[in-house]
């Protein structure tokens, strides 16, 4: 390229000043002119217009960032610091991620102390927390000795991601080896151990994705423990940066990393498979498997994807090791290269292999090769042979982890507790290995290509599942496969997919019956999921009534002798609760639900979810009563609970505001309810595809409060939803479903289609006289709201005939000052002044007087409805 | 040498420097260098995520709290501004080259770590590459390089560059257009 100096660099300046703001056609002529015949000249000034073409945003922001660990010491002074509950005692870490600081609870007399990761300023906050949201249930509930806890996590003041793990005094394991100087057999004992620790996770579907000496820590007392189980995930980058040039190494290791995480492949089980036959590797030789050069990180990816790692028993002759802390002995039983020829090598290289399906299968095959190798047995591993065991799932092996974390934390807890069930008897450990066996290949076949995604969700995880499950698969292990079906369908039912729910159950509860008898527990906690499904859902009253009256003293006893844990006691209350409520008996429901939530300190974590979701629907059983005050009291202090707890957005919180939304309507704050309504929306939407009944109720809840606020479009969009979602999930028998059917007919009346409004509002009233007694609330506000309809209408008679019997039926089942009463006194009023007979509109007019509406919260703001008024139904 | 505060001994050199010392940009180098550190500290400590932290605040900063304005002249102001551009391009630079040195070398979970930080575009600048191609752009056109300088590095507008190199801000943006397309040109 030219270089012009002096005079020449003027011109040059000169003439791109004079040609930089001109048109493409200007800028030739002047050039021509100016040039001449001096092309060097012509072709640099054409070079630096072409480029400033190209200037866009380049070095123009002076603000690049400064680098933060250009002052390692800035981010140090945080002793003292609170995250949430614990407070900094000091920093005893650092990772290209963050640091980590020891830490210890602020209120607790005992200082138990623990480890705090922080994440970094520059990463994606929202994305990480987003992921921490979604999979910190699955993350809390590894629970096992060598696997250090996820205790919490959060955002610090200033919006930092971190988490709260178990704090582990410990040297990383390959330190640790060489300072005890470990033989090979106690290095491969202590292996084995980080093993069990992976397998386990693995059996909870959680892949760890970075392990590494650093992430596995011996204590004094030799027991390894693993750290950061799960956190490569959360803080790997999104998806659509996986695209990206060798993107895992992102936040991988690389070393460690398996050449399907170098490639931004899908990451399964057999990565970790991977990443500990480096680990072992490592431990055996005291050299990383690869010769490398320079360490780019282009040099280290193609290590890792292309070239075979040296035998163990070659590579341990090699001179300096590359752990600085791998000094000592290489004689006796430690880097004693006859003692890794043969077996040894041909373990570690088999969970090397490039391929995922020619690896071990599993970290335990891994692990029980080893042992086999340790008491002297033939070990499976063979010299670079092809493994048809393992390569039986070759085009299975695709899905791995994406599926693992996907899978609903009741799918995960239903399966650990039945491994935890089934391993209790050790005669039974086939079982165990069917369903680990099963869990496994339903994962990496799970289809994806449905979402756009890629990655399979809980549901597909769950078709998938019950796909096989219905087919001969496990049918030489029928109580394996009947208790994964209950699964399966109690997953399904929490997902709203209430059909296949119910296939699932039925098929479930059909072989359970046969296998171990009617009466036995595990037929009885299939048929308690099965009857929440009929008295909810499904709208079967007569068949769920029949099995709560049947059953529930025995499922009482069944749980006092311990058959049946508090769990599904408490589901039964729960449903019987609710089933009660549907008939009409607040008052029996109310008690049923008390006798539940008296079973707080029995249930397990996970139902302590349900439990508030009891506690919720006993504050709908109140408000039935009219006990308003005390319902809303319930919820608000239960939603200041919740948020006091954790930043996350979870069913439970979805069911309290939807509640409190429902009061406040009732109350006339349809602003405040519209407000707390759609937060529940949002959280619902986010949590189950769209035939949910819970969005459901909400958004027909949303409607009545439009409804009442005169908004009748954006009702009618709402009601519209509404009613498709009942279609498609439930029956018309669905408590709520006359209810729509109301709202819809009373929106229909607003806006001029009299005729359709009158046939939705009649078929309102016919539901619930066939399936509500007649001193039922919801049978008094349907007769009640076809009254208001004819009033307008004005067919005085037929009028007056729904709304005398709906306001006999309220006197009877509510509070005299309740908002339902209220509007049954105020709808009378209103007949008969349009029917011009105020002599008549007076004593209800006087009753609306002497019970003036029960001071709850703000006062309404919008007086009493006039006419039409809300719909007190839910 | 009795050893005053940072704020008096950096208005005293300055002064000096409008006085003719020689010696003065090379004895501020270090006050400048020191607080420019400091005052990152304390960014980064207080400022939110969502804040990057920027060269501008810095010297504009390092400025107000390194110079006493009573007593200096918009020389010295400009003197200023100029060693704090060069400090701030010094320091980023040496970063950047250490980085790249770390790559051939050891240190490289650290770097894999660090580009998993958001790269932004300014951060995909190859800043030895740019670096480089300031020192040739000096020799054949020293104001276009100060510009860069003063505006990349130190995080200065067209304004002050103005004031600190004694020209009108017009033709600083127009420099400044040939200098963007010049090492734009160059480096890649």
């Amino acid at each position: 390229m030219m270089r012009p100096a002096g005079e020449q660099w003027n011109r040059v300046k000169e003439l791109f000043d004079a040609a930089v703001d001109l048109a493409p056609n200007e800028r030739a002529a002047l050039l021509s002119n100016e040039c001449g015949g001096d092309d060097a000249l012509r072709r640099e000034i054409e070079s630096l217009l072409d480029s400033d073409n190209q200037t866009d945003g380049f070095i123009e922001k002076p603000a690049f960032e400064i680098p933060r660990d250009l002052f390692p010491e800035a981010e140090e002074s945080l002793a003292g610091r609170q995250f949430g509950a614990y407070q900094v005692l000091r920093e005893i870490g650092r990772g290209g991620l963050g640091a980590v600081y020891l830490a210890a609870r602020a209120d607790d007399e005992y200082r138990k102390q623990v480890a705090i990761k922080l994440v970094r300023r520059g990463l994606d906050t929202e994305d990480i927390l987003q992921r921490f949201r979604n999979e910190r249930q699955i993350l809390a509930q590894l629970d096992h000795p060598n696997i250090a806890r996820l205790i919490d996590g959060g955002t610090t003041d200033d919006g930092l991601p971190y988490f709260v793990m178990e704090y582990v005094s410990g040297e990383p394991i390959n330190a640790y080896c060489d300072a005890n100087a470990l033989a090979t057999t106690e290095r491969l004992m202590l292996f084995r151990k980080v093993c069990a620790a992976v397998t386990y996770a693995h059996q909870n579907l959680v892949i760890h994705r970075d392990l590494k000496p650093s992430n596995i820590l011996v204590t004094p007392e030799g027991e390894p423990k693993l750290l950061d189980f799960g956190i490569a995930k959360l803080l790997s980058a999104g998806d659509e940066l996986f695209t990206q040039t060798i993107p895992a190494l992102r936040v991988m290791t690389p070393e460690y990393a398996s050449p399907e995480q170098v490639k931004g492949d899908k990451i399964m089980t057999t990565s970790d498979v991977y990443s500990l036959g480096v680990l072992l590797y490592e431990l055996l030789t005291g050299q990383r498997p690869y010769r490398l050069k320079m360490r780019t990180p282009e040099e280290i990816s193609r290590a890792i994807t292309e070239q075979e790692p040296e035998r163990p028993s070659t590579a341990v002759t090699r001179g300096d090791p590359i752990s600085p802390q791998s000094g000592p002995s290489r004689t006796g039983t430690f880097r004693n290269p006859k003692f890794l020829r043969g077996d040894l090598d041909n373990i570690v290289l088999m969970a090397m292999r490039k391929e995922p399906s020619r690896r071990y299968a599993s970290v335990g095959q891994f692990s029980e090769d080893i042992r086999r190798h340790l008491t002297g047995l033939p070990v499976v591993a063979r010299k670079d042979t092809f493994s048809y065991r393992a390569s039986k799932f070759v085009n299975r092996h695709r899905i791995g982890v994406a599926a693992a974390s996907l899978v609903l934390l009741s799918l995960v807890g239903g399966i650990v507790a039945t491994l935890t069930q089934v391993r209790t008897a050790r005669r039974e450990r086939a079982k165990a290995e069917a369903i680990s066996g099963f869990l496994q290949k339903t994962l990496n076949a799970s289809n994806p290509d449905r979402n756009l995604s890629g990655q399979p969700t809980v549901k597909d995880v769950l078709d998938e599942a019950s796909k096989r499950l219905a087919t001969e698969e496990l049918s030489d292990q029928p109580e394996v496969k009947a208790e994964l079906q209950r699964i399966i369908g109690e997953s399904y039912f929490s997902l709203g997919q209430y059909d296949l729910a119910e296939q699932n159950l039925a098929a479930a509860a059909e072989a359970q019956k046969r296998i171990y008898g009617e009466d036995s527990p595990e037929t009885l906690r299939t048929f308690i999921v099965w009857a929440g499904l009929w008295g909810g859902a499904k709208g079967d009253y007569a068949r769920a009534d029949k099995f709560y009256r049947e059953k529930l003293a025995l499922i009482r006893s069944e749980q006092r002798k311990g058959t049946i844990s508090a769990d599904y006691l408490a589901a039964a209350l729960n449903g019987f609760a609710l089933l009660r409520r549907a008939q009409g008996d607040s008052k029996e429901a109310e008690s049923l639900l008390r006798e539940d939530l008296a079973l707080g300190p029995y249930v397990s974590p996970e139902e302590k979810n349900g439990l508030g979701v009891a506690q919720a629907i006993l504050a709908l059983t109140l408000a039935d009563q009219g006990k308003f005050e005390e319902a809303i009291k319930i919820v608000r202090e239960k939603i200041a609970a919740i948020r006091g707890q954790t930043a996350e957005k979870h069913s439970e919180l979805a069911a309290n505001l939807t509640g409190l939304g429902s009061f406040l309507l009732e109350n006339g704050q349809t602003a405040e309810s519209l407000e707390n309504l759609r937060e529940a929306e949002a959280i619902y939407r986010r949590l189950y595809s769209d035939a949910n009944l819970q969005l459901g109720d909400n958004l027909r809840l949303q409607a009545q409060a439009l409804f009442a606020d005169s908004n009748y479009s954006e009702a009618e969009a709402r009601i519209n939803e509404t009613e498709k979602i009942y279609r498609a999930a439930t029956s018309e028998q669905f408590i709520n479903f006359a209810t729509a059917l109301m709202v819809q007919g009373l929106i229909y009346s607003q806006t001029g289609r009299t005729a359709e409004a009158e046939k939705l509002l009649r078929e309102a009233v016919r539901i619930r006289t066939g399936n509500v007694p007649e001193t039922h609330f919801l049978r008094a506000t349907a007769n009640g709201a076809l009254g208001e309809f004819l009033t307008a209408q004005k067919r005085f008679p037929e009028a007056e005939q729904f709304l005398l019997a709906s306001h006999a039926s309220l006197t009877k089942s509510q509070a005299a000052n309740s908002p339902r009463t209220r509007l049954a006194r105020q709808r009378l009023t209103n007949l008969y002044e349009a029917w011009n007979k105020p002599e008549q509109a007076a004593p209800y007019r006087a009753l609306l007087e002497s019970n003036p509406k029960s001071a709850v919260g703000r006062p309404s703001q919008r007086g009493e409805p006039k006419y039409l008024g809300v719909l007190l139904v839910r | 040498m009795i050893s005053l505060a940072p704020r008096e001994e950096v208005t005293r050199m300055l002064i000096d420097w409008s006085g003719g010392d020689r010696q003065a940009p090379e004895k501020l180098m270090p006050l400048v260098y020191e607080e420019l550190r400091q005052l990152a500290r304390q960014y980064l400590q207080r400022e939110r995520p969502d804040h990057t932290l920027q060269a501008t605040g810095l010297v504009h900063e390092a400025y107000l709290r390194l110079v006493d304005q009573s007593t200096t002249t918009w020389q010295n102001r400009a003197h200023f501004f100029g060693v704090a551009a060069q400090v701030m391009r010094r320091i980023l630079v040496d970063y950047a080259r250490s980085h790249r040195a770390e790559k051939r070398g050891g240190g490289w979970d650290k770097l894999a770590f660090d580009e998993a930080l958001a790269p932004s575009a300014e951060r995909s600048i190859d800043l030895v590459a740019l670096d480089d191609a300031l020192k040739d752009l000096l020799a054949l056109d020293p104001r276009q390089s100060q510009i860069v300088e003063l505006r990349f590095f130190g995080g200065l507008t067209n304004e002050e560059v103005g004031e600190v190199l004694d020209v009108s801000p017009r033709t600083v943006k127009r420099e400044w257009r040939m200098a963007k397309a010049w090492l734009r040109r160059e480096i890649t």
